[in-house]
């Protein structure tokens, strides 16, 4: 501890002067690289804004009930062609397998409440699991304001689920704030400057 | 044993380039050389030597490869380097924090 409070003032200002300089360009490194990684994801969140678009749409239609079983596959493997191409063309990238991992679990979550709940439960058992997925997926991308979002879609679906008598209007309802919230969030995030 | 914080910075990233390329790491899981000489506005030679002084530490890993004709070097941090980062940077927070103490 003497030996501390013993060093010279300047040289101890010029330590501290060196280290605030040093982890501000490390911020703006770690800020730089996050900007370039996400400024890609744009393209597959318009996908899964398609998705569910189609499911709102569908909902009105008699093909309504069956537009998972071919919309979800589409959009998975949209998903991928389009994650292919921006991992062969990217310079810095992370592991996919989170990624994957969250929309396994959302279509596992998905199936397993379409076999195992009623139909009136499905129907808004989709968004919640579809609110916490995207969730999930914000929270990858370090976009907190997508977590605070989703969540509340989450919530918001739940709540509106378990309180009003039509739940297949509220489905309905539902798909197109989906894809109106993701689509907003797709081109937030194209218009972010990655550098 | 001390506990002063700089005690525990690492002398091989206490560099700002070397530092500047484990930021670049721990934010994504590789990133590849043109990247990182961009990023960090270095020429092939300066990037090359950083990258050996921390591979020759167990910090990062390098992989050479080709992407079609095309040779293509992607750069990974370790675990240990990403840990050596952290702590790093908690080392340089606590100088600060300890600094503006002393001053007020």
């Amino acid at each position: 501890m003497e030996s501390e409070d013993r060093q010279p003032r300047n040289t101890e200002a010029t330590g501290v002067d060196s280290a605030h300089a040093l982890l501000a360009e490390v911020g703006t490194h770690l800020g730089a690289t996050r900007a370039h990684l996400r400024s890609q994801s744009w393209q597959w969140m318009l996908v899964w804004a398609l998705v569910c678009l189609g499911a709102g749409v569908s909902a009105a239609t008699s093909a309504g009930g069956l537009y998972w079983a071919v919309g979800a596959p589409l959009g998975i493997l949209a998903t991928a062609i389009v994650s292919y191409r921006i991992e062969s063309a990217a310079p810095v990238r992370r592991k996919g397998w989170p990624y994957w991992t969250i929309g396994a679990g959302i279509g596992l979550g998905n199936t397993a409440a379409s076999f195992l709940l009623p139909d009136e439960v499905t129907v808004v058992v989709v968004w919640v699991v579809f609110g916490l997925g995207f969730a999930g997926f914000s929270a990858l991308e370090r976009v907190s304001e997508g977590v605070a979002v989703f969540l509340s879609l989450a919530v918001i679906a739940a709540i509106g689920g378990a309180v009003l008598d039509d739940t297949f209007a509220w489905y309905q309802t539902l798909g197109f704030i989906f894809a109106g919230v993701i689509a907003g969030l797709a081109l937030w995030i194209r218009s972010t400057p990655s550098r | 044993m001390t506990d002063h914080p700089s005690a525990r910075l690492d002398d091989t990233i206490h560099q700002r380039v070397r530092l500047g390329i484990l930021a670049v790491l721990a934010e994504a899981d590789a990133a590849d050389f043109g990247y990182l000489k961009q990023r960090l506005d270095l020429t092939d030679g300066n990037l090359s030597r950083h990258l050996q002084v921390l591979e020759d530490a167990g910090h990062v890993e390098i992989e050479k490869g080709f992407e079609g004709k095309r040779p293509k070097t992607w750069i990974h941090a370790t675990r240990q380097g990403r840990k050596a980062f952290s702590e790093h940077l908690v080392a340089l927070q606590q100088l600060i924090d300890m600094a503006t103490q002393r001053r007020e």
